[in-house]
């Protein structure tokens, strides 16, 4: 009886500490065996003078739908097209369509307007034979990209309940000024916008839960100091400028506290405060190093860096800094722990044994740890998640500079955004 | 006319300290020192009467000693110098570290003596030391790995007898580095505490 409550004890064991493959273990995507929707694009109606227009709208609406995971395009010849009077796919299209198993036809029709565009925008479900999303967008002439993201975004939550990234934000640095500035980019790369002019060292841009801040450590004024941007009116402040290091200020998700890191008690420790400033409370009391603190989706905990242990690993605390525990345990280098906004994962920075970064992910529970990125002889950081857990943007220097990249969390559909020829590091993916 | 050409000849090696300050090789722990020596022996240039000028001296003053290093006075060459930053600056010799490590090696105790005398030799001045990190480990944990570095060499000069308050630190963790080579070489050298003379 013993002999195999030990074998049963020692399987167990092995279970638990596995390091897994990404394809064995979903992380905050849809279940093996998921099926993704047929969706056809119809060709968007749009005049002849608009007609670049139109085939960007719909170049962006099969990248986007087609890097959500949830959709199988389906090509245009499948299904004969018939068109009524006003130009929108008819009944027969939508009979053609479920004949050919394709779920949902989506369609557009771009409209000038003055200065501006319009883009009505419908999709069609073929088991119902009707129209089931139908909106109405205006933007200007620069808009056409982000209206289809719209339409994309628009798609996927009526679709699976899920929320859509294609309208997100990715801020990053880049030195392509000669000095590190932080950028902005669309979720695909596309857009890239400096919003600072620090001329300075940056480093660590935080979005604030609204997406209407940016924090960032800035050396502009002789000391690594935490400023908070405002992106609406562009106005900057310095919040925090204890002598030493200012680090990572992150706002919890329903924005009623900042934590950051100050090594203003002689080593680094984590603190939050009320996001003017006020109330700040101390959350960790030990001699070693603790710092870049993610919160957890409930803003009830926090996982930050800590070499409490002798090397840096990621830790869990209560958002008043009790009930501190380990989460990881493989390898002698974890960082970097950025908290998925499921609540599920963490993902973070391992260093494996040939002393090469990656981005490796653990769930909360402990149970699994798995590695996002691949071996090799380059360094992946800084990773990031979207909105939707189901995607992760981080550093990577394998073709040499840093560039960034993105990564489905099931370790599938690795992308460059950036490719500029500067060095480009610390993405933040935005939270709306 | 001794004392001038002795500072000339300072003035001439340390500008030669500069021009060296951007150096391709490795700079071994063996050659601070061996610098540290060379300049001691040009500051004792005033005592010895082997000059290598071709001028004619005319007859040599009275020969003045350097005061004792730890007596808080600045020697007479260093008032007739130049403003202090810039000799200043590369007279007192980097710190390397280890691989994640803040510790001072054992060799760079006596760099560090060494620059704890130029310290004592211009009581003026004040420092800020910086640590910095080669590019390897994430971006966060080695600012706090390059402060760590910095307080190391901090704590040491201190002990030393430098007053704390001429001594400030800041880390630029691997924002800043010395050179951009993905080699073990230049790892190295970015893997420092560097002096800054800070303007009063």
């Amino acid at each position: 009886m013993r002999g195999k409550i030990f074998i049963l004890f020692l399987l167990g064991w092995l279970m638990l500490g596995t390091l897994s493959d990404a394809a064995d273990v979903f992380i905050g995507t849809t279940r093996s065996g998921y099926e993704k929707i047929p969706l056809i694009i119809v060709p968007f109606q749009g005049e002849s003078s608009v007609a670049e227009q139109v085939l960007l709208a719909e170049t962006v609406l099969q990248a986007d739908l087609e890097r959500s995971q949830f959709f199988t395009l389906v090509e245009r010849g499948k299904v004969a097209a018939s068109f009524g009077a006003n130009g929108a796919p008819d009944a027969t299209m939508i009979s053609n369509a479920a004949t050919a198993g394709v779920q949902v036809l989506a369609w557009a029709k771009l409209v000038p307007k003055g200065d501006d565009w319009v883009l009505e925008s419908y999709a069609y479900e073929t088991a119902k034979g009707e129209q089931v999303v139908a909106v109405r967008m205006v933007g200007d002439q620069k808009s056409v990209r982000m209206m289809a993201h719209r339409f994309a975004d628009k798609l996927v939550s009526y679709f699976t309940g899920e929320p859509g990234i294609a309208q997100t934000k990715i801020a990053y640095i880049s030195d392509i000024s000669g000095r590190k500035e932080i950028y902005l980019m669309d979720y695909d790369g596309a857009n890239e916008m400096r919003i600072t002019a620090d001329r300075s060292i940056i480093i660590s841009p935080r979005w604030s839960f609204d997406a209407g801040q940016i924090s960032y450590t800035s050396y502009r004024e002789g000391n690594p100091d935490i400023y908070f941007l405002d992106l609406g009116t562009g106005r900057r402040q310095r919040m925090i400028s204890y002598p030493g290091l200012n680090l990572s200020a992150v706002w919890s998700p329903k924005g009623d506290r900042v934590a950051f890191a100050t090594t203003k008690d002689g080593n680094a420790e984590i603190y939050t405060m009320k996001p003017d400033g006020t109330d700040l409370k101390r959350i960790t009391f030990n001699t070693a190093d603790d710092l870049s603190p993610t919160w957890s989706q409930t803003g009830k905990q926090i996982a930050f860096t800590s070499d409490r242990g002798g090397n840096p690993q990621i830790y869990i605390m209560d958002a008043d800094g009790s009930n501190v525990h380990r989460l990881t345990f493989n390898g002698d280098y974890n960082t970097s722990a950025s908290w998925s906004p499921k609540g599920d994962w963490i993902a973070y920075v391992c260093r494996n044994e040939e002393k090469r970064l990656k981005i490796c992910a653990d769930s909360v529970d402990g149970q699994q740890s798995v590695h996002l990125t691949e071996s090799g002889p380059w360094d992946d950081e800084s990773p990031s998640w979207a909105l939707n857990g189901r995607d992760l943007t981080f550093t990577s220097n394998r073709t040499g500079k840093n560039q960034i990249y993105a990564i489905h969390a099931d370790g599938t559909g690795l992308i460059r955004l950036t490719s500029n020829g500067a060095s480009n590091t610390a993405p933040a993916w935005s939270p709306k | 006319m001794r004392r001038v050409s002795s500072f000339a000849a300072l003035f001439i090696f340390l500008s030669g300290l500069v021009l060296m300050g951007c150096p391709k090789k490795a700079p071994s722990v063996e050659g601070s020192a061996g610098l540290s020596k060379e300049k001691s022996e040009s500051t004792n240039r005033g005592d010895q009467s082997g000059s290598s000028d071709t001028k004619p001296l005319p007859p040599p003053p009275k020969e003045e000693k350097l005061p004792p290093l730890t007596k808080e006075e600045p020697a007479p060459e260093e008032r007739a110098s130049g403003p202090a930053g810039g000799e200043a600056a590369t007279s007192l010799q980097d710190i390397f570290f280890d691989f994640d490590q803040w510790v001072i090696r054992p060799e760079s105790r006596k760099v560090l003596e060494a620059d704890a005398q130029w310290l004592a030799a211009h009581p003026q001045a004040k420092i800020q030391i910086e640590g910095h990190c080669d590019e390897r480990g994430t971006e966060e944990y080695n600012l706090a790995l390059g402060e760590r570095r910095a307080k190391s060499v901090m704590n040491f000069l201190v002990n030393l007898g430098i007053s704390p308050s001429r001594l400030s630190f800041i880390s630029y963790g691997e924002e800043k580095p010395f050179c951009n080579e993905h080699s073990e070489d230049c790892y190295q050298k970015n893997r420092r505490a560097h002096f800054v003379i800070v303007p009063k």
